[in-house]
């Protein structure tokens, strides 16, 4: 078997037989030769940000898009950032099939995440995903077995549990991480809320329309492949274009958009990255079949009795984001503040800077993903703690969907005695994507 | 303001994708901003709730357990409202998204009624009438709409009857789906 170019070049450099060339500045990365290499799969709005097109982190060689249109703009596109021609695949089965490539980074719907994810794995890529990791928590759980099976590093496209202010809460998460970690929010039980009260919006403005219009598909768009395992209805450019997170069929609105950058952080600081809630609660109106409408508030709650609220109505605005069982609590940084704030059970406001200099550290992280992928160390965001995070907000769906509350078992990854959250819970896809996902 | 704000955003996002040639057959943003909420009738989920509240708050488990009281007349009556090219009554809709999800309700039983089912009294004729719908329906996106609410709802026994539905190859797609869930994940 042709051994992949990224094993001969670890081998080689380990036994000290391969000479790297001299660093030169090509493309803003090392030289071609021992770059990894990316290529897009999807090249709508969130392919041009960042941390997609630009990235200089690897040598960007391909992309592919259904739409031929968005394929000529990427290529255009990644001409004029420095890139050369790079490649236009047909569709991402060739992309995957392409040894040049180490990484897929999928920037598609949150419909294709799992199944794209379990086929880059199969294929030998690394991945980089966008978020939500997966639609349901069936996927994630697929997507979780695949990658660990296959060996393969993978990393979600949110960062916030390990850098950059989170949101409008005015901090990164690390110092809240530090007041949690060293148990300075009391032994009990600690209650969470996410709003725009704590700096966080719901986003409702991503939602669906209740009677979309049947339209001809544009020429030059593969309608299908876009579909890919979601269930076939009529196009309309409402469900295609980016307000395709209005629709149940391919994402949740904003919490689909937002939840897995708030509630992954929150998960890792409340130091719950290998659990997930036992019950979760919802109200808010009933829901369209086939649009994404608003929710009042749905509250996941821990087995050790730890609730976080997401404030749909804000009627919860002026609660802190963490209260702890002793009653201290966790607010955004003040305008002109240096830091967090800290108000204790009597309501006194405590010298946060001073109490957070004495805390120690949180342990080191791996935040750099092509470190990860050469090294084969497992990204800080990684499928196991990603799939968690993601199954928070994902069992909120259910709820909405449902129209009511549930019961979860975080180890067997059901519903409790209610197959119809597990229906949502697990969906199926259209084939021949079914059987590649699951076999 | 925040409309203002979020048209502002829209109006820069899809200059962004103003940089190959000719135009993007589906800009992103391309239904929002201000003329989103002017299109009254094709409103936003959001919108059409809030301008419904009242309405949807009625759709509780009392209203579900009396309508399907009804039986198959009231079922079919309400059935056969369901219209194709997503032209559907949007409370209409809502409603028999909400019977889908009221008929899988399970009931407690005392420990010694050993014979009871648990499932609710009319998931059985709801399912039924789900599948006969979608059955005899000529439309496709009828046909569509009634496999997208059996597929919560429905029993393996209905797979084969899913199966046989035909009326284009993305029908067929769909009901195969629809046949592989209702049998078991």
């Amino acid at each position: 078997m042709k051994m992949k170019r990224r094993e001969f070049l670890k081998t080689a450099a380990g036994a000290g037989l391969f000479m790297i060339a001299p660093y030169k500045v090509l493309f803003g990365a090392e030289t071609p030769s021992n770059t990894l290499t990316r290529a897009l799969i999807g090249f709508g709005c969130i392919a041009r940000s960042a941390n997609h097109l630009p990235y200089r982190g690897s040598r960007l060689v391909g992309l592919c898009d259904p739409f031929e249109y968005r394929v000529k703009c990427g290529l255009a596109l990644a001409e004029k950032q420095g890139w050369g021609k790079i490649k236009a695949y047909k569709d991402f089965m060739e992309l995957l099939a392409d040894p040049g490539v180490d990484i897929a980074h999928i920037c598609t719907p949150p419909h294709w995440h799992g199944c794209m994810s379990v086929m880059a794995a199969d294929a030998g890529k690394d991945i980089w995903c966008e978020k939500p990791m997966t639609r349901t928590v069936g996927e994630g759980k697929r997507v979780m077995e695949v990658v660990k099976a296959k060996g393969r590093m993978f990393r979600l496209n949110t960062w916030f549990r390990f850098q950059d202010t989170f949101y409008g809460f005015g901090t990164p998460v690390k110092p809240i991480r530090q007041v949690v970690e060293n148990g300075l929010l009391g032994k009990g039980p600690i209650r969470c809320t996410f709003g725009a009260g704590q700096g966080f919006s719901w986003k409702f403005g991503w939602s669906g329309r209740v009677n979309t219009v049947p339209e001809q598909v544009p020429a030059g768009f593969d309608y299908d492949m876009w579909l890919g395992p979601a269930p076939w209805k009529p196009y309309s450019a409402h469900r295609v274009g980016t307000s395709f997170r209005g629709y149940w069929d391919y994402d949740s609105g904003g919490l689909g958009d937002m939840a897995q950058h708030y509630l992954d952080p929150l998960q890792y600081l409340l130091c719950k990255d290998d659990t997930s809630p036992v019950k979760i609660d919802y109200k808010g109106p009933k829901q369209h079949p086939e649009a994404v409408g608003r929710f009042d508030r749905i509250t996941l709650t821990y087995d050790d009795g730890t609730t976080v609220d997401l404030d749909g109505d804000e009627s919860l605005k002026g609660e802190p984001l963490l209260r702890g069982s002793n009653g201290l609590c966790v607010y955004p940084k003040a305008k002109g503040g240096k830091t967090l704030r800290l108000v204790d059970g009597s309501g006194k406001e405590l010298d946060a800077e001073k109490i957070l200099a004495d805390l120690p550290e949180p342990a080191p992280q791996v935040t750099d993903f092509m470190q990860s992928v050469r090294e084969r160390k497992t990204f800080a965001l990684n499928e196991s703690n990603g799939f968690r995070s993601c199954t928070m907000f994902n069992l909120g769906i259910v709820a909405e969907r449902l129209g009511r509350g549930f019961e979860f078992d975080p180890v067997t990854l059901r519903a409790k005695n209610d197959p119809a959250a597990d229906r949502f819970l697990y969906q199926g896809m259209r084939e021949p994507w079914r059987t590649k996902m699951y076999g | 303001m925040k409309r203002f704000l979020f048209a502002v955003m829209v109006a820069a996002a899809t200059a962004a994708f103003a940089d190959g040639p000719g135009k993007d057959p589906v800009a992103p943003f391309e239904d929002y901003g201000p003329a989103m909420a002017s299109d009254k009738a094709h409103p936003m989920a959001v919108e059409w709730q809030n301008a419904n509240n009242a309405e949807l708050a009625k759709l509780d488990d009392a209203w579900a357990d009396g309508f399907l009281a009804g039986g198959k007349t009231a079922i079919d009556a309400l059935l056969a409202e369901v219209k194709p090219d997503y032209a559907t009554d949007a409370m209409t809709a809502t409603r028999i998204a909400v019977l889908t999800q009221r008929v899988m309700a399970t009931s407690p039983k005392p420990w010694w009624k050993f014979w009871a089912s648990r499932e609710h009294p009319a998931r059985s004729i709801w399912a039924s009438r789900l599948l006969a719908f979608a059955t005899e329906s000529k439309s496709v996106d009828v046909k569509l709409f009634f496999l997208d609410q059996l597929r919560w709802c429905g029993y393996p026994s209905q797979a084969p009857g899913v199966l046989a539905i035909k009326g284009s190859k993305e029908l067929s797609d769909f009901a195969e789906m629809v046949a592989v869930e209702l049998k078991g994940r």
